[in-house]
């Protein structure tokens, strides 16, 4: 164990379903998200959006506009440096907002800014933009026609992307294999689906410093991104971010909304607030790239993986963004959670005329999950290996390095699977089941948090005020996934005090050191480990000064239940309020705990190659979905799921089985329902949440099960893992090979709508 | 002379190029600044390693090692001469997430 862990049995706080810091203001309705903002005289914004998916802007005129009564500035693209931003400095290929070209339906070119919302509603319908409308791309295969036209003018092809990865001797691993399948999958644009739209408030301070308030999942990469398309140096813009709303990857970027609110504060010297409606966002914002992928896997006779042969083409819409990242991960991903000797990877990113994507939950992980464990449950019944059985083969274990060199610590996924199946009673199942019904299974892993260079550490600080409590700000973002809480209960277990005594503070650049990103899994891990640093200087600085009171060597004190404490003498001890008070008002000492953690032994990501050790804590969860689908309507009701999950030491076990169930249940909505739907002009079909359809409670399993099988990861705080991502891995797949089990028809193709099964069904009775 | 580039990122417009295999210059020196004006000027859409009139990289955009030594740690900084056989380490660095 290392230094900071307990024994579990010693632990009061960590480990325990505390409730959360943020759970009352939020269910009560009292938490202030970014549309609930107001500033002293502030004007509101709405921005003017494409009806046409491609064209050229020949013209904007905003003279009406600008002329209407309480209309206080309109901008375009031109009022902004023209410097492109993006993911990669060799990437960069969006503008604030655009100036020569539109490349999607509802990209916003020009935004108003007035009295109040009605009148810069009107004052939209009195800009006019001649646009000269330009031919479409709408898919991958149709990009990469030689005469297809460029979507982005920073780049002269389509190909906006590409990787191309060779883990172990592939060609000998086919030739060691018993049993080859060759298969194809493709899948759908979704929307990311968090609750909040996009909103922000920007104001600009006499001296020109702007502060921006908005719903960011990661405030970070908004500053820096902002900064450099607005030409300005880092502190000359502040952010802060009140409650956010959901993110699930769809709010690490700014956007257009973004931009135009600090132009327009920056025009009219005064505060600004945009708030999208969700019409806005379906349209126009961040999506899932659609995958076209080709699969080609090897195994011995006992269902051992010998070789993986991929190729994947994703649809990103008409920029980079963080496309590369998604293409990386899931070429670098195929590796595991799975013993996979050999793997060989093409992937590319292609532009479209189709909204820009991000990605969401679980990134492309999720993609090549729903393939593999796919292609391995079709394997497993031509060779006669039981599902349960095949994924027990090659599943990952302890210490083990896969084919691209990231190694693994301790691997409970041998555990989830065996859980798993115990809880959905796949044995008793193959004895008989009811017709129509069904069990599917599959396993993910997710790393806790990579390393992508530049600023990558985390960074806690804690305030001990004058009253004993201590305030916590932190470099991650609370975006509901409870990091707020799980820090606090974190604090508190190092410092011997009750939860109640640790409170969260606000999240704001000019105080705070933030995170280079919320993502991947890396918020409990990374901040977490600085959290608890963050205590232990804290700590270290009390038992100084409790010593000398004390008489005691400062390394024999121990802190437990609000007391300062020599060990193995209980009755020789401080309250911890009194050593407090008297390092403020006896020695005029300010109170402060500061803990930075970095993975600095891992490696930074190989873009070129996809090896090296690309994280620690890898989380583990094997998934199985019991469900049923009516032969007559192809109608999948989902009965029963059965998570068997590895995240280390689960901090608060309630959150965590929030996490995974509602990682699961955010895919079971990609798996079955949901799709962005666009005609042959690219434009969007369903951009309202009547015609968007995502899973509502009607729709998820009745009886959702979570056992959380521990395991303690070395480099975890407390030997917790990331969570909350795995879950969303492993969900396509098992629903798809739950549907094969129910009715003997196999979709490749996602979403898996009734309308496919009874196609597949029939076919199937035609014998075609 | 040849300088040895490492990178953890495609290098454009020199797609084919192998880590160990080096990229001949026809210089007998050149400064840092001068090597990655050179890589700009070799890919297809020029990408800029040093903005213009910047004294050094931005930190968020790349990484920038000469034999193993970050390029700030020689004094000269970018206007370091870069000579025969050595190794220049070119990181990418990516600002977003998933």
């Amino acid at each position: 164990m290392k230094e900071g862990d307990t024994e579990m049995d010693e632990l009061s706080v960590v480990g325990k379903s505390v409730e959360r810091k943020d759970g009352r203001v939020k269910v009560s309705g009292k938490a202030k998200y970014a549309g609930d903002l107001f500033a002293p005289g502030m004007l509101y914004g709405k921005i003017l959006r494409s009806p046409l998916a491609h064209a050229k802007i020949l013209n904007i005129d905003a003279r009406r506009a600008q002329a209407l009564p309480g209309v206080m500035a309109v901008i375009t693209g031109k009022d902004f440096p023209g410097k492109p931003y993006g993911v990669r400095p060799d990437t960069r290929d969006q503008l604030p907002m655009p100036i020569t070209k539109v490349h999607h339906f509802g990209e916003g070119v020009a935004a108003v800014a007035a009295v109040d919302e009605d009148t810069a509603e009107e004052a939209l319908d009195l800009i006019k933009v001649d646009y000269e409308e330009l031919p479409v791309v709408l898919t991958a295969e149709d990009a990469l026609k030689p005469d297809a036209p460029p979507v982005n003018e920073f780049k002269e092809s389509n190909l906006a992307y590409f990787s191309d990865f060779n883990f172990g001797d592939v060609e000998n691993g086919f030739k060691a294999a018993d049993y080859i399948r060759e298969e194809t999958f493709s899948s759908q644009r979704v929307t990311v689906g968090f609750i909040e739209p996009h909103a922000c408030l920007a104001e600009v301070d006499p001296t020109g410093r702007i502060l921006l308030q908005g719903s960011k999942q990661s405030p970070y990469i908004t500053w820096r991104h902002m900064c450099r398309g607005l030409g300005i140096p880092l502190s000359k813009m502040r952010i802060v971010n009140p409650f956010v709303g959901g993110a699930f990857s769809g709010k690490h970027d700014p956007f257009d909304v973004d931009f135009a609110v600090v132009k327009l504060a920056q025009k009219t010297g005064r505060p600004v607030k945009i708030v999208l409606n969700y019409d806005e966002v379906l349209a126009a914002y961040r999506q899932r790239n659609a995958m076209n992928a080709r699969l080609r896997l090897g195994v011995k006779k006992n269902g051992a993986i010998t070789a993986l042969e991929a190729e994947c083409a994703l649809e990103g819409g008409p920029i980079c963004g963080i496309g590369p990242f998604n293409i990386y991960y899931f070429g670098a991903f195929l590796n595991i959670p799975y013993k996979i000797p050999a793997v060989k990877y093409h992937g590319k990113l292609v532009y479209s005329n189709r909204s820009p994507c991000g990605t969401v939950r679980g990134q492309e992980i999720v993609l090549a999950q729903f393939a593999l464990d796919s292609l391995l449950h079709m394997i497993g019944e031509d060779i006669g290996v039981d599902p349960v059985e095949i994924r027990m083969v090659n599943a990952v274990t302890d210490n083990w390095t896969t084919a691209n060199g990231i190694v693994v610590d301790v691997s409970g996924l041998p555990r989830c699977i065996e859980k798993s199946a115990e809880i959905i009673r796949w044995k008793e199942s193959r004895k008989g089941r009811p017709k129509g019904r069904g069990i599917g299974f599959s396993c993910a892993s997710h790393p806790s948090g990579p390393r992508l260079g530049g600023h990558f550490g985390s960074t806690v600080t804690l305030k001990l005020v004058e009253d004993g409590k201590i305030i916590v700000t932190h470099g991650g973002t609370e975006i509901g996934q409870g990091c707020n809480t799980v820090f606090c209960q974190m604090v508190a277990e190092v410092l011997g005090l009750p939860f109640e005594d640790v409170e969260q503070g606000v999240s704001d650049s000019d105080t705070t050191v933030f995170d280079s990103g919320m993502f991947g899994d890396r918020c409990t891990f990374w901040d977490g480990n600085a959290a608890i640093l963050a205590a232990k200087d804290l700590k270290k600085q009390l038992a100084d000064m409790a010593a000398k009171l004390l008489e005691a060597n400062p390394d024999d004190l121990e802190f437990k239940e609000k007391r300062i404490l020599v060990k193995g003498n209980p009755e020789k001890g401080i309250d911890f309020l009194l050593a407090v008070r008297k390092a403020y008002y006896e020695e005029g000492k300010p109170l402060y705990g500061r803990g930075y953690w970095a993975a600095t032994d891992i490696d930074i990501v190989d873009w070129k190659t996809g090896r090296g050790n690309l994280a620690h804590g890898l989380d583990f969860i094997a998934t199985a979905i019991e469900l049923e689908v009516d032969r007559e309507t192809g109608k999948v009701t989902l009965l029963k799921a059965a998570h068997g999950d590895d995240a280390g030491q689960p901090i608060n076990p309630l959150m965590l089985d929030g996490q995974v169930l509602g990682g699961s249940t955010h895919l079971m909505g990609q798996a079955l329902m949901e799709e962005s739907h666009y005609d042959g002009k690219a434009q969007v079909l369903n951009y309202s949440w009547r015609d968007y359809k995502q899973p509502t409670s009607m729709d998820v399993p009745l009886e959702a099960i979570v056992q959380h099988i521990h395991t303690h990861d070395p480099y975890g705080p407390f030997g917790a893992k990331g969570a909350g991502e795995a879950s969303s891995c492993s969900t396509l797949a098992a629903i798809a090979n739950g549907i094969y089990d129910a009715v003997g028809v196999r979709i490749k193709d996602l979403p898996i709508t009734p309308e496919k099964i009874v196609r597949a069904l029939k076919e199937k009775e035609e014998g075609n | 002379m040849k300088i040895f580039i490492k990178s953890n990122f495609v290098l454009p417009g020199l797609e084919d190029l192998e880590d160990k295999e080096g990229l001949e210059i026809n210089r007998s020196e050149i400064t840092l600044r001068e090597f990655l004006e050179k890589l700009s000027n070799m890919s297809p859409r020029r990408i800029e390693y040093v903005e213009p009139g910047a004294q050094e990289l931005d930190p968020y955009d790349w990484e920038v090692e000469i034999n193993g030594l970050p390029y700030l740690d020689y004094e000269a900084g970018l206007e370091h001469l870069v000579k025969d056989g050595d190794r220049v380490t070119i990181r990418i660095v990516a600002l977003g997430g998933g």
